[in-house]
Parts: C-alpha cells; structure tokens; sequence
C-alpha cells in the first residue's frame, strides 16, 4: 500500500513539475498566428481590353495585418502566367531581406542608363539580386513584369535558378515592346519569389520598379503623357491591396485565375480567385451585347486618339494598333445593328 | 525516497533538454557553415616532405591561386585551369624551418596521360621561395584531348637529399554547358514564351562570375530575343562537378520567321563590349517556329 502510495506521489509530483515548466515555457513557445487573405474581383466576366481591379485583404487571426508581402499571379486559360507582381499590404515590412533586390534600372543595348524605347522594338533592363543568407543558398524566381500606360501588362520574362550564400545575380533582357502598346508612360516590375505563387511560393522582398516611356516610329516628338491608371496602388490602409490589370488584345477566351500568396512575420497563407474574358462581337464597345449608336459614339469620341492620350479608349481600338482610326469604324460598322 | 529522487532527477533531464534546445540550435548553424567549407579529404595523398622533428626539409610545391587553393602545404591539389590560363608555380623550401637560398628548383609538369610537357627551372631567394611561368596549351587540333589530371613534380638538393613535392590541378573549361541542356518543347508559335533549362557546371572551387547568353534566330537569321545572365560559379569540391540549372524564358515576336529557329547558348568571363571573352563551346538548341 505505502508502495503504492509512494509511486502516485511520485507521478503527481512529476506531472506537477511538468505543468509548471510548460507553464513557465508557454509565453516563450512562439504561437503561429491564422493568417488569412482574401482577394476579388469587382465582377467575374470581363471583355476586350477590360480592366481588371483586383482587390484583396490579409488578416492575421482576423485583425489586419502591420506589414505583409503579397505575391499576385495571374494566368490565363492556358495557364501562362499574365503578370506577376509583389505589393505591399499595409506597411513595406522592415526586415532584413534573405534575397534582395539590389538594383533595377532601364538601359539602352550598350548597358547605359536609358528610359525611352520605341514600339516595335526592344526595352532593355538589368536586374541585379543577392542571396545575403550566410550559410543557405535559395533557389530563386526571377520575374519583370512590363505594364503600358493603360495598365495592360504587355511582356512577362522570368528566370529561375538557385543563388548560393552571399552570392549575387545580373540579368540583362531586352523585351519587345509590341506595336499595340499605348505609348507614354509605361512600368517595369520586378519580383523575386521561393517559387510561383500558384505552387504555394511567396515573395522574398518588396518588389522594385521602374518607369519608362514607350514612343512611336511615326511621332515626331516623345510624348511623355502620365496615364492616371498606370499601375496605381490605390489603398494600402488595413491591409488591403489592389492591382489593376487591363487584358491585352490577344487574351484568350476562358477562364482566368489569380493567386495570391502572403507571407507575414513568417506565417504564410495564400488565396485564389477567377475571373471570365468572354467573348464580345467587335464592336460592341460598351458591352451590353448590341452594336448601335451608343457604341458609334463611345468609337467618335475616342476618334484620332492614340493609346496614352487623354480621349484614348483601348477598347475602341478593335484592329489593336494603338490607334482608333477609320479601321476601328470599319470594323463596327460591319457589325452595326446586330446584337449577340 | 529514492523513486522521490529519481522522479526529480528526470524532471531536472527534461528541463535542462529544454533549457539547452538554442545551444544545439547554434550547433547546428555551426554545423551548416562547416558543411560550405572545402572538401578535400577525398584528394589522395601524394609523396612529400612534411617538417617532421625526424626530417628538417619542409618542400612544397604549389599555384598562384591563395590559400587553401593553390594546393599550399603538405600534398594538396590546387584548384582548376582553363584553356590558355597562365600558370604559375611556386616551391617553398626551408630546412629547421629556415629558408634555402639559392637552391636551384626543379619543376617537371605532366600532361593529364603522364607524358611530359615540360620541365622549368629556378632559384630560390632569400624566403626560400622559387618560381616559375607557363601557359597552359590549346593547341590547334584535339585540343580539349589535354582536359584532365595534370601533375606538377617539383624537386630540389638540399643537405645532399633530393627533397620532393607534388601537385596536381584539374585542367577543364572553366564551365561546362552540359547536353541536357533544353526547351521545354520543339514547336512554338508567335507569342509563345521559350522555356529554356540551361545545366551547367564547374570544376573551380573559387568563386567565379560567368554571363550566360541566350540568344534565339529565326529562320532568316534575325535575332529575335535575348537575355544575358550573369551568375556565380565555383564552390566545387576537388574533381568533382558543381552543377547548377538555370531556367528562363525568350518571347516568340510575331515577326520570327518560320519554320525553324536556334536558341545560342554560350558563356563568357564578361561581355565583349566590356573586354570580356568565351569561356566554354556555344551550346546550339533547335526549335521550330510555326505559323497559325
């Protein structure tokens, strides 16, 4: 009986010194927080040349988060990746970047600083990272995402490979800018991800960008005229983000899916949504699925206008030029009266 | 009573377990640098004269490359040459630990099949030190024959014995752009993006820089994408490739000419235009560029 006593005694005793060490350990054990991201679309159909907003929020066990990187990655039905681009969600996070952009700039063929490029040729950049991790090497995604002044990404480039410690990393590229791209103001994005965003990958450090200017053969001036819808970030408060995107002309038909992938004091969480690009007879303007005065007028109004000017409608330029002209009115004219 | 203390004894394990978790967390960051160090256990160990308390000689032989890399000390490899890649050889002989002046060195250098290339000579100075200059061949035909295991046998009278060393080096392109190489397919059309896997590697154990070039031709020959990327190399163990994978993609305009295309793959110390020059055989993929 004593035996017995003596060995519950002694598992209470051991059970007791156990509770009062996880109790003393438990404010030391880091707690892993729910973080959560949502992200939408402002409607699932889009048409021609559409603008896409892309809005989303994180939260960290539903209250907003202080600082976060968000990935979003869109692909088309093909699953050809669109664009990608690392935001902010509230606060850029101050930490001390494992992989870090070091320098991206816009250069001319011969390496030299270089901001304005004519269409039907090529722009040229130069990405320079580092992986400033003493012992571990990363593997790395690479991506430059080109945007025009009507926010239509128009080249996506990426590069993957692994960077051993302390080592660094130089891409030079030059990109075509396409005859269809609005001249004036255009971006350049850059971003380095573990791995796609689709695949569970986020963001290493805040992405860098660049601005430059996309001409024509035919102008006789650059014209240098600052869209109002290049790339803005409208709100960061509250940890919400928001990406708009304009479909480029040659968008397929189908099913477009955006993912989104947060990573925030080391807790990671990663979001999807989609959206439709429906088809739209050439013509239709205005999308309520008939061609008549009202689109005639929406096409007279953005008449004579080239992409990055004022009165400049991307979807009025059916032929994809970058210039609404008698080829556009030809096009609608064909379908005047008729509605689908 | 003694189960009493026994109980205590283990609850005292336990906290001291959990207590010492961040020592052997730092262990294992100790651990993981250690593991980027070089290895070269796996060299075999050739003749030479170590400074032992039974032999006063102290004879090494040894490249230009710094510490622990041009095979300083007892019977260590240096690391890698390439074509063209001057050579410099060093012997340092002391006796008690003092150095042997004007001690004339020889140094016998073998090609990769054993056969001799050449032999060269020179005199010590006041550290103990000689050397000697070549250049590495790369002659006219079959030159990539010379790759391999090259072996530097130096010698030298002192005290009225021949004292020895030996070294040997690898002799390879600085990089090596591997056959597996590819695209993700054979047919694209315009507008489509190339997926090119590049896998290279390299003998070098120091760091070294290499631009990669990926440049895609249509069937006219007009070159319709590009991009130049520089990366590190090296960190090598001896005789042993370190291999790496780089991917990425080239836009297919929709001016390429079809039906078939070439992506030209090559590697340089720098780019021309900043007085840089190839370091390893282009690397020529096939595709072909379709029309809808």
């Amino acid at each position: 009986m004593k035996c017995v006593l003596l060995s519950v005694r002694a598992t209470c005793f051991s059970l007791l010194s156990m509770l009062s060490l996880a109790l003393i350990m438990c404010p030391f054990a880091p707690v892993a927080a729910q973080l959560s991201i949502n992200v939408t679309t402002e409607k699932t159909d889009y048409h021609y040349r559409e603008l896409v907003r892309v809005r989303g929020n994180v939260t960290s066990d539903g209250s907003p988060i202080g600082e976060g990187l968000v990935a979003i990655q869109i692909q088309d039905p093909g699953s050809k990746t669109i664009a990608l681009r690392t935001v902010q969600a509230n606060a850029t996070p101050s930490e001390n970047w494992a992989v870090e952009i070091v320098s991206f700039i816009s250069i001319d063929n011969l390496g030299n600083p270089e901001s304005i490029f004519e269409k039907e040729g090529f722009a040229y950049f130069k990405a320079h990272i580092r992986n400033s991790d003493d012992f571990s090497s990363r593997t790395v995604l690479l991506t430059i995402t080109l945007f025009d002044g009507d926010s239509t990404p128009f080249m996506f480039q990426w590069m993957r490979t692994t960077i051993e410690p302390q080592e660094s990393l130089e891409e030079i590229v030059g990109l075509y800018v396409d005859d269809w791209v609005s001249v004036g103001e255009a971006a350049a994005y850059v971003s380095v991800y573990e791995d796609w965003p689709s695949l569970g990958g986020c963001a290493y450090c805040p992405g860098e960008s660049v601005v430059f200017y996309v001409t024509s053969a035919t102008q006789a001036e650059p014209m240098f005229h600052v869209s109002s819808t290049t790339q803005k970030m409208l709100d960061f408060s509250c940890s919400s983000f928001e990406m708009e995107v304009r479909l480029p002309p040659q968008a397929p038909l189908g099913r477009y899916t955006i993912t989104c992938s947060v990573l925030s004091d080391s807790a990671r969480s990663s979001g999807t949504t989609a959206f439709n690009r429906e088809h739209n007879l050439p013509g239709d303007i205005i999308f309520d699925r008939k061609i008549d005065i009202f689109d005639a007028v929406t096409i007279a109004a953005a008449y004579g206008t080239q992409g990055g000017e004022p009165w400049w409608k991307p979807m009025a330029d059916l032929n994809a030029d970058a210039f609404i002209d008698i080829f556009d009115i030809v096009i609608a004219a064909a379908n005047y009266g008729t509605s689908y | 009573m003694c189960r009493n203390l026994w109980m205590l004894l283990v609850s005292t394990l336990m906290i001291t377990c959990l207590l010492a978790s961040p020592i052997s967390y730092s262990a294992k960051k100790i651990a993981v640098s250690v593991a980027h160090e070089v290895d070269l256990s796996s060299v075999e160990r050739k003749s030479g004269n170590a400074p032992t308390s039974a032999d006063p000689i102290f004879f090494d032989v040894y490249t230009q490359y710094p510490a622990p890399f041009g095979g300083q000390g007892e019977d260590k490899p240096s690391d890698m040459f390439w074509p063209q890649k001057e050579l410099i050889l060093y012997v340092n002989a002391t006796y008690a630990g003092w150095p042997e002046q004007n001690v004339n060195a020889a140094f016998e250098i073998l090609y990769s099949n054993g056969s001799c290339c050449s032999v060269l000579y020179n005199l010590t100075d006041a550290c103990g030190v000689a050397f000697v200059r070549t250049r590495l061949p790369w002659p006219c035909d079959n030159s990539s024959d010379l790759f391999g295991k090259w072996t530097v046998i130096a010698t030298a009278s002192i005290a009225g014995e021949v004292a020895n060393d030996t070294l040997v080096f690898l002799y390879d392109y600085k990089v090596r752009i591997w056959d597996t190489t590819n695209t993700d397919k054979a047919e694209y059309k315009h507008y489509e993006e190339i997926l090119v896997t590049l896998n290279h590697g390299s003998l070098a154990m120091q760091p070294y820089e290499i631009t990669f070039t990926f440049t895609a031709i249509d069937a006219s020959g007009f070159p319709f994408g590009f991009s130049y990327v520089t990366v590190g190399i090296g960190g090598a163990a001896w005789d042993q490739y370190k291999n790496r994978t780089l991917q990425l993609t080239l836009h297919v305009v929709k001016w390429a000419r079809p039906p078939t295309g070439e992506i030209h793959i090559g590697g340089l110390n720098a780019l021309p235009w900043a007085g840089g020059s190839s370091e390893t055989p282009e690397h020529v993929l096939q595709i072909y560029i379709l029309v809808e």
